[in-house]
Order: structure tokens, then C-alpha cells, then sequence
């Protein structure tokens, strides 16, 4: 075949780089095709989208607390002072034409962004793809999450409306909250007392620079290490430590991967163009002393937002000094949560002693208790996230707020350990299951000494094949 | 999926496996077509977002139309993947990740031959380490000016005695005016907007207020707390009531994590996770009957600190 | 002529049980029978007050221990949002009353809120007029005063205890302008509001009505909890499930990599130091 255009341009940069080897080695590397390996992608490509459309927002968003009167076309609004913020806000949603669809598709991509990283941070976890070689590349994972509620809440506190409003003076309560260091850091980071006039021009550059230029570096190292330790597998006939069996990366799996990207920008601009979201012409520009019900977070900040409620009024008093509610339901409460995502693969060792490297996954129920410790984790977490929700539980289902928090606050206590046992026991009776299913899975794999792959004879001393966790 | 499960799989170090004609199979056939019909429709949905745009509907139509040019390309894509029909168990060596004894000790030696060199001379590597830390206390004074040092600022509000009740729009409070049960915010004239002044003032039966917010300052069934939650310093705005017998009942809700609070005794915290009382205005009346506050309040308003002592 | 005379005695009973069923049959029920029998008077506000409020109320309006309030300051405006929105009658005493059905006719309403106005002193049904109002201002005193119950998109919500702010979405202006001036159940009164202000919300409150703030479009009004709800089950499931499309459930069952006999499926027998 006569060599084409593509083929040229693409030696001009390779016979530069010494990189002809190289480009040809990774497009034909390969990846496994389980479809739960999909979900880290739909992250990926939220946040393509949130970039997306962020660049074009940044282009009419202006941060800044200036007060002006609006004048805009939304006419409820007409003749009120509000900030610059708000104001060019609202100029994106009522007077740039599509500029509402934009912001839409930038708010919702934002949820289901995190919402991926649950699925996909849950999937790591009951498939044990965290364990050595990849417990790097968890603590990198659990960084990125850290860095997308980041990024979360200070994009949704910039048109400095109400609702929003309303969560940055609750963070700025928990940050004086801190003690010894408090009141000094609240202030040097709010320009002084609350409200002032510089955190919506400070979230600013921290939402579409600092957060964003931490995200790709940190997604960068994220991806790298996905790619230069190979993609993990389950168990299967041919499978094994040594090996990685799936599609070349091209054409196969670029394609579907490519493919995937669209859908997830599908799913985004439909839910933009058919459901509003955050209608802050409704919530109205920021204002002391105004206050609107059925006041949430976005719901990835749900967990803190169910911690502050659900926390009873305790607070501590040593000597002349206070540490306040906030900061156990605030800090503690979130430190707790996040040390304990950090801390996964070292209770993983610690409980297994197991120190080797792992390429083939478990299915959930071969590791009991890592299964049930998970559950119990999601519904103490989940408690929380509805906690957070607790006045739209009392509004939906009619009963009175007392005895939701109650009832939550009994559940927080009660369920995780239930959650613990079941969990353990229901893992334990599907994987002893008698079947072919499931011998199938742990068929020991030897490689022969010319190099070819077979089934081990039962005393062979070369087998390739997972023990199983008890 | 018709792979063959009896035949050698391809392995990476294959050229890649060239495809005949897929069309034969109707597997792929179907495929085939469906990757047809998703670029199709795609194709008439970016038709339908433009003219949506040209034709003024930047709402629903332009975005559905995005969403379908999105979802059929997607479609589109996948399809043609499928159809395609590519092997996926192409097997691929792993590489060993972990180092060996002799990486291990290549890194030793260039440890070893570091310390030798550049760690040999220790006041270099002090004095370089002492200039560094010198540096960085010196942009400490940059980092200060982000904001300024707290120096009482939150002990105090914009109440001072005399100061009279106003509301958002700049009207004062007579003692004799409206009705029981009604609520205003209102702030101390002349600082209206004033995020730490924000207070509620109710009306209710005189006789059902206890002692201690009579103590507080109380006015002939007026009583007035700041409006800013013990809490995480939400603003207080619901304000409750109920008059079914036996159990009268006032209560101040918050609508940010549901405390609640009792107007009727000094605003102490009835449910919810505040762990203490609205700070109490205290009013009196001036010479013109209007409401007016007596002094500041007596504690800080809000979520306390550290050193609230 | 005597047998005549018989005859229509017969008569009597069937028309005094006529007369008294049909006394009975025009009086619409009520729980709680109230222990005066209806009289018939020409007053309609008051035969009725007597037949449907009396038993929690009192007859003289100034309430009943554990039943019912006293209506002495309530108004013409009170009477006529409670009877409006169907919030009374209540089917019993002391629970919380919600808007529901109207139970009366026009006639009916019209007649007991006279009657309840004069029982004392109180709020007369105001004029609401939103044609001229300034929803601007509307919109400023609805954030200030009503959204923190009522929620900024007018949806309502559970209120502490076992109250409940009401949505908005049904509320005529007129109905706006009276619970305003009379507090009605857990409702705080805001005679602070001039009327100016009431007209502005009233009309604010139309807006939102007319913006749809509360439909299913807008998943019913309630905020962020719900639009969590929604990115998770109408954008992350239905991409879940493209994944399940897309990738394979069982890769490893479905299609088993051969043993191959001859031992040529053999990788890089050498690993190259820089393979990826």
C-alpha cells in the first residue's frame, strides 16, 4: 500500500521523536472489556464537557461582588441590586442566546461527573483492582475526588445567588470553627468578616485555574499509571497474572471509547435542554437576612450537608475555649470519611498480609469482608446523603421532621453493622455455591516450558491461580 | 459475538488482523445498518439544532437537536465498532513492574555517590536549607495581606443603645402597630444590609413569654434575636405557630439543617443540632414609641469560635 | 264530607316527616353532631355557622377548649380563605388543616364570612390588585419574608413539627393577600407589608405560577435534592446501561481464551525493556 498522507504526517513527528516504535506498541495495546470498565471513562469524559463548556462560560461570566442593578429581560428581577456575578449570570441564561443551554449542560455534567466517580471508585473497591501495583494510583483516584468536589462547590457558589450564598457563609462558620487557627485562616481567606467583598472573586480564578490545572496533572498521572501498569481482568479461562486479554486499543477500542464520549455529551445536552437546573432567578442575588427552604448543596456535598444535620448539639468547652458543633460534624465527620477512603488499601494489607501484586480481580463475593466492609461504608455514607435531605423526606412523605432526623440519626448507628453482617453472609453463601459457575473461574493456568499456556494438573508447582480469600 | 472459539487467538505481536467482508454475517449486517441510521439521524439533528437557533429557540429545540447530533454519532460509532466485529482476546504480556535486586542497588550507588559529593561539604547543604526557609518567611508577609487579623471584629454588630428597629426599607417599628403573631426582619437604622445586624422581630401574647426573655428585653410582647443561626450561621427565617391546645407553641426554624429554636424563652434550641440560644436584642421604646435597642447584643451572634470563651 | 276530613289527618304525619326529612336531607353532614339541632332562622351565615363550625368553634364563635380557637378577631379574610381553599370544615378537631375541596357554594361562603366578620374585629377581605404591581418589589419581599417556608420556586415544605407551608402553585392573589393579613395555622402574620407590598407579591407569586416553578419539568420544585436525584437516575443509569451495550458482561466465560497446543500463542518471550 502506497504510503498515504496520514501515514507521512505521522512519521514527521515520530522520526523526530524516535517514537515510531512506540506509537505503533500502544495502538496495539490491549485493553479488557468488561463493561463495568467503561465507568472511569464517563468521569473522563463529564469532564471533557465541563470543559467544555466552562471555556465558553468563562467568556460572559464576570467574578466579581460589584453592585449593580439589573437590567436584563427577566423581568422579575428588574431595578433589584445585585452583584456583577449574578448579573452576568443572568445575562448568560436570559440574553446570550444558547446561553442557558451551555450552563445547563456545564451544571449538569458537573453532577453526574462525580456521580461516575462513585460508580467507578465503588467498582476499584469490590473488584480489589486497588491492591498492589494500582494502590498508587488510589490514592491518586481518591485525590481526583477531592479535587472535583473542589472544583463542584466553588462552580456553583460563583453567580452568588441565595441558595449558594447560603453554603459558602456555612463554610466559611466551619472554617472559623477550626481551632486555634480558625478565625485568622477564615479571614485571610474571606478578605475579613462575612460577607466582604472578595470570595466570589477569589473562588473565580480558584475554580477555572487552580482546581482545573490540579485535575488535568493529577488526571494525567491518573491515566499514566492505567496505562503503563495495564488495565486489570477478571478471572477467566486464559486469564492470568502475567497476561491481559481484551481488544487492541485501535481500531476496536478507541472506537467504542470515542463512541462512549458522545453518548456521555448526549445524556448531558439532554438533560440540559429538557430539565432546568439551578434557577437562580429564583433564589435571587445573595442577601443578608433572606433565607429560601428545601436549601441543599449540590448532591455530592450531600454527605457533609446530611452530617450537619444529623449531628446532635453537642459541643465541647476546655477551659475558655470552644470547639463547636461544626467542627465535629464539619471536620471530624469529613476527615473521617476521607482518611478512611485513603486508608483502603492499607487495611487491605493489613487485614489479608497480602503483599503481592494482583492483575486479576475478585468478584465481589471472593472477598467477603472487604465486600461487606464496603457495604457497610456506602450505607453509613448513604445515611448521611439522605440525611442531607432530611426536610424533603419530611415534605414527600409527609411525616414530621423530628422523627426523620430521628430515625436517620437511629439508622446511622443501626444499619451499617446489619449492613456489615448480611452483606458478609450473603457473599459467603454465593461463592460456596455449588455449580460449574463457579469452578469455571479459579481453573488454575500453567505455562509450559516452551511458553504455550494450559490447564495445570492438580500437583503441579507452576500453577498461575488466585487462592481464594476467605 | 461469532468468534470461533476453537481457533488461535491473535496475539499483539500480530500485524493487525485485517477483516474481509463482515456482511455476510447478519449479526453484523444489523450492525452495519445501525451505524448508518445513528450518523443519519445525527446528521439531522445538528440540521435541527441550527435551525432552531436561526429561527430564535435557544431553549429546548436547540438542545435537543445537540443531544441527538451527540447521541447518533455515539450510536453511530459503537455500531460501526460492532460491526466490525474485532477480536477481543488478543492476549498481551504484562511486564514486570516490580524492581530487581540490581535496579535496587544502581539507585544505592547513586544515593551513596550523592551523599559523597553533594552532602560531603554539611555547611553548604545548612546554609543552603537556612536560605530556603528564609525565603519562604518572607512571602508569609504577601500571603498575610489576603486578609486582615481578626481583632474583635466578631464580637460586635451594628447595635449600639438607641439604635432604632428599621425594616429593609428604612421604616421603624412602632410599639402599638399591627397585629400578635407577625415577624419582621429588620436591621439598626443606618446599617441596613448589615450581615451581622440582621435580627427577627416578633409580636406575641405578652403573657406567654417566660422570665428570662423578659430579662432579655422584652417590650410589652415584642421580642427581637439576631437572625443569624448558633449553628453555621444560616439566616433563621421560619418562623412557626401553633395554637392547638394543650401545646401552644412558637417556634424559629432554620431552613439550612433544621434547627429550632423557642421565641417564647429566650430563643434556646428545641431540635435540631444548634447548641445554643439566639442571642437576645434587648428594646426599649423611645420618645416617639418606636422600637429601639437598648446595647449591642451581650455575646457574639452566630456560630462561635474558638475563643468565644 | 267527614271521610274527607279523616282522610287528610292521614295526611299530617307524612307531611311533618316530609318536612323534617327534607330539613335533614338540605343540611350537608358533619362530624361531631353538634348538640343544637338546626333552627331555622332567616340568617343563612348563622345556620350554617351553627350547623358546620359550632361544634369546634362555639355557637358564639369564641371557640371551644381543645376543639377549636375563638374566631372573635379573625376576620372576613380568614373565613374566606379557610372556606376558599376547602381547608374547613376539619374532618376532625385539631389536626392540620390542608387546602382540599370546597365544601360550600358560592351563597354558602358568602354568607358565613359575613357572619364570622361580625362574630368581632377583624381583617376585612383585601382588594388585591396585580394589574399595576411591581413584581420587581414583589419578588424582593417574597425572598425576604415568604420564600424561607414557602421555598423560592413556591413549592412548600415540611416546617419543624407537623407543619407544612403549602405550595403556591393553585394560591389566587386574593387568597396571597389574605393569609398574609391573618396568619392562617402555623403561618405568622405580616401586617408589616403595606398594600402596595401585598399587591407586588401577589403578582410575584403569579409569576411563578405562570413560570411552571413547581412542575414536573422542574421536578416539583424542590432544589438541588431532587436534581441529584435526576442526574443519577435519568443520565447516570441510562449511560450504565450504554456501558452494558458497549462491553461485555463475561469476558472471560463468554469467550475463553484457546488453549493453544503447540504453544505458539507466545508474547514477547523476551519482555522489552520499554514495553508499556
Amino acid at each position: 500500500m502506497a504510503r498515504g498522507v496520514v501515514e507521512r504526517y505521522v512519521d514527521s513527528v515520530t522520526s523526530r521523536t524516535g517514537g515510531g516504535s512506540w506509537l505503533t506498541k500502544n495502538l496495539r495495546k490491549v485493553f479488557p472489556s468488561h463493561f463495568s470498565f467503561l465507568w472511569g471513562e464517563l468521569a473522563l469524559y463529564s469532564l471533557i464537557v465541563l470543559i467544555a463548556s466552562g471555556t465558553y462560560l468563562t467568556m460572559f461570566f464576570e467574578g466579581s461582588q460589584d453592585v449593580v442593578t439589573y437590567q436584563g429581560s427577566y423581568v422579575p428581577l428588574q431595578g433589584q441590586e445585585v452583584s456583577a456575578a449574578y448579573d452576568s449570570v443572568m445575562r448568560i441564561s436570559y440574553e446570550v442566546k444558547g446561553g442557558l443551554f451551555i450552563r445547563q449542560m456545564h451544571h449538569w455534567a458537573a453532577l453526574l461527573f462525580i456521580a461516575s466517580i462513585a460508580m467507578h471508585m465503588a467498582r476499584i473497591y469490590f473488584t480489589g483492582a486497588f491492591r498492589r501495583p494500582r494502590d498508587i494510583n488510589w490514592y491518586v483516584g481518591i485525590t481526583l475526588l477531592v479535587l472535583a468536589l473542589a472544583a463542584g462547590f466553588t462552580g456553583y457558589s460563583l453567580p452568588d445567588d441565595l441558595l449558594s450564598g447560603t453554603g459558602v457563609r456555612i463554610t466559611y462558620a466551619i472554617i472559623l470553627a477550626l481551632p486555634l487557627i480558625g478565625e485568622q485562616l477564615a479571614f485571610l481567606i474571606f478578605g475579613g468578616e462575612w460577607p466582604g467583598t472578595d470570595i466570589v472573586g477569589r473562588l473565580y480564578p480558584v475554580h477555572i485555574l487552580v482546581v482545573p490545572a490540579l485535575i488535568v496533572g493529577v488526571l494525567a498521572v491518573h491515566l499514566a499509571l492505567v496505562w503503563h501498569q495495564k488495565h486489570t481482568q477478571f478471572k477467566g479461562p486464559g486469564r492470568t497474572e502475567d497476561n491481559v486479554v481484551g481488544e487492541r486499543v485501535w481500531p476496536a477500542f478507541a472506537m467504542k471509547s470515542i463512541g462512549l464520549m458522545f453518548f456521555v455529551a448526549a445524556a448531558v445536552s439532554a438533560m440540559a435542554a429538557i430539565f432546568e437546573i439551578n434557577p437562580i432567578w429564583l433564589y435571587g442575588p445573595y442577601d443578608s437576612g433572606a433565607a429560601t427552604s428545601l436549601s441543599q448543596p449540590d448532591w455530592y456535598i450531600g454527605f457533609l450537608e446530611g452530617s450537619l444535620r444529623l449531628m446532635p448539639p453537642w459541643e465541647t468547652r476546655i477551659g475558655g475555649f470552644v470547639i463547636n458543633n461544626i467542627f465535629y460534624s464539619g471536620v471530624v465527620v469529613s476527615a473521617a470519611i476521607f482518611g478512611g477512603l485513603y486508608a483502603v488499601p492499607l487495611i487491605e494489607r493489613k487485614l489479608t498480609g497480602d503483599n503481592r501484586d494482583h492483575h486479576l480481580l475478585d468478584r465481589p463475593r471472593d472477598a467477603p469482608w472487604r465486600t461487606a466492609i464496603g457495604a457497610a461504608s456506602i450505607a453509613a455514607v448513604g445515611i448521611l446523603f439522605i440525611g442531607g435531605a432530611q426536610d424533603v423526606v419530611a415534605r414527600t412523605f409527609d411525616m414530621p421532621m423530628a422523627t426523620v432526623t430521628r430515625v436517620l440519626q437511629f439508622s446511622f448507628l443501626v444499619v451499617p453493622p446489619i449492613v456489615l453482617v448480611l452483606t458478609r453472609r450473603i457473599c459467603i453463601a454465593l461463592r460456596d455455591r455449588p455449580g460449574p459457575a463457579n469452578s469455571e473461574r479459579r481453573v488454575p493456568i500453567e505455562r509450559s516450558a516452551d511458553g504455550g499456556y494450559g490447564v495445570a494438573s492438580e500437583d503441579s508447582e507452576n500453577a498461575i491461580s488466585e487462592e481464594s480469600h476467605s | 459475538m461469532t468468534t470461533d472459539d476453537s481457533a488461535p487467538t491473535s496475539t499483539v505481536d500480530d500485524q493487525p488482523a485485517g477483516f474481509g467482508d463482515n456482511l455476510s454475517n447478519p449479526v453484523n449486517q444489523r450492525a452495519y445498518r445501525s451505524a448508518i441510521v445513528g450518523f443519519v439521524i445525527a446528521t439531522i439533528g445538528g440540521l435541527i439544532s441550527a435551525w432552531a437557533y436561526a429561527n430564535g429557540d435557544t431553549d429546548r429545540l436547540l438542545g435537543i437537536g445537540i443531544a441527538i447530533a451527540f447521541g447518533g454519532i455515539g450510536f453511530g460509532l459503537v455500531s460501526w465498532a460492532k460491526y466490525l466485529d474485532l477480536d477481543d482476546n488478543v492476549v498481551q504480556h504484562r511486564s514486570r513492574l516490580r524492581t530487581t535486586e540490581e535496579e535496587r542497588q544502581d539507585f544505592d550507588e547513586e544515593m551513596v555517590m550523592t551523599g559523597e559529593t553533594v552532602g560531603r561539604r554539611k555547611l553548604l547543604v545548612a546554609l543552603f536549607a537556612g536560605s530556603v526557609g528564609s525565603l519562604a518567611v518572607a512571602f508569609i508577609g504577601p500571603i498575610g495581606s489576603l486578609g486582615p487579623k481578626p481583632d474583635g471584629q466578631l464580637k460586635h454588630t451594628g447595635w449600639s443603645a438607641g439604635r432604632r428597629l428599621v425594616t429593609s426599607e428604612g421604616a421603624p417599628i412602632s410599639l402599638d402597630e399591627g397585629r400578635l403573631d407577625q415577624l419582621a426582619t429588620v436591621f439598626p437604622e443606618g446599617e441596613i444590609g448589615r450581615d451581622d445586624s440582621q435580627v427577627i422581630l416578633l409580636r406575641v401574647k405578652p403573657e406567654i413569654l417566660t422570665q428570662r426573655t423578659i430579662d432579655g428585653g422584652s417590650v410589652e410582647g415584642w421580642v427581637a434575636y439576631s437572625k443569624i443561626c448558633t449553628h453555621a450561621g444560616c439566616s433563621v427565617g421560619l418562623f412557626g405557630i401553633d395554637d392547638r391546645e394543650p401545646d401552644v407553641t412558637r417556634q424559629l426554624l432554620c431552613p439550612c439543617h433544621q434547627s429550632a429554636f423557642d421565641p417564647i424563652d429566650g430563643a434556646k434550641p428545641v431540635g435540631g443540632p444548634a447548641p445554643r440560644s439566639l442571642p437576645q436584642l434587648p428594646m426599649a421604646v423611645d420618645d416617639e414609641g418606636f422600637l429601639i435597642a437598648t446595647s449591642d447584643f451581650d455575646r457574639p451572634v452566630g456560630p462561635i469560635t474558638w475563643t468565644e470563651g | 264530607m267527614k271521610l274527607h276530613t279523616r282522610r287528610w289527618l292521614h295526611l299530617v304525619p307524612i307531611a311533618a316527616a316530609a318536612a323534617v326529612g327534607f330539613v335533614t336531607l338540605t343540611s350537608s353532614a358533619s362530624e361531631g353532631a353538634s348538640p343544637y339541632s338546626a333552627q331555622s332562622t332567616n340568617d343563612l351565615g348563622a345556620d350554617l355557622f351553627a350547623k358546620q363550625c359550632s361544634s369546634c368553634h362555639g355557637l358564639d364563635g369564641l371557640g371551644v377548649e381543645d376543639r377549636g380557637p375563638t374566631l372573635e378577631h379573625e376576620g372576613r379574610a380568614a373565613a374566606d380563605f379557610v372556606l376558599r381553599t376547602g381547608r374547613m370544615p376539619l374532618a376532625a378537631p385539631n389536626i392540620q388543616a390542608k387546602s382540599g375541596p370546597v365544601r360550600f357554594t358560592e351563597e354558602e361562603i358568602v354568607a358565613l364570612v359575613d357572619h364570622v366578620g361580625s362574630l368581632g374585629a377583624g381583617p376585612d377581605i383585601p382588594n388585591v390588585d396585580i394589574a399595576n404591581a411591581d413584581i420587581g418589589d414583589g419578588g424582593a419581599v417574597f425572598r425576604l419574608n415568604c420564600a424561607a417556608c414557602h421555598v423560592a420556586s413556591g413549592a412548600g415544605t415540611a416546617i419543624g413539627g407537623s407543619h407544612r407551608a403549602p405550595s403556591l402553585a393553585k394560591a389566587t392573589p386574593t387568597e396571597v393577600g389574605e393569609a398574609i393579613l391573618v396568619g392562617p395555622g402555623a403561618m405568622p402574620v405580616f401586617s408589616s407589608l403595606t398594600d402596595d407590598e401585598i399587591n407586588n407579591v401577589a403578582a410575584y407569586i403569579k409569576n411563578l405560577q405562570e413560570q411552571g416553578t413547581t412542575d414536573a419539568l422542574h421536578f416539583g420544585g424542590a432544589g438541588p435534592a431532587a436534581e441529584g436525584l435526576a442526574a443519577w437516575l435519568l443520565a447516570l443509569v441510562p449511560l450504565i446501561a450504554i456501558t452494558r451495550w458497549i462491553g461485555r458482561p463475561n469476558p472471560g466465560r463468554d469467550h475463553p481464551v484457546a488453549t493453544a497446543p503447540s504453544g505458539t500463542v507466545s508474547n514477547d518471550s523476551e519482555p522489552d525493556p520499554d514495553d508499556h
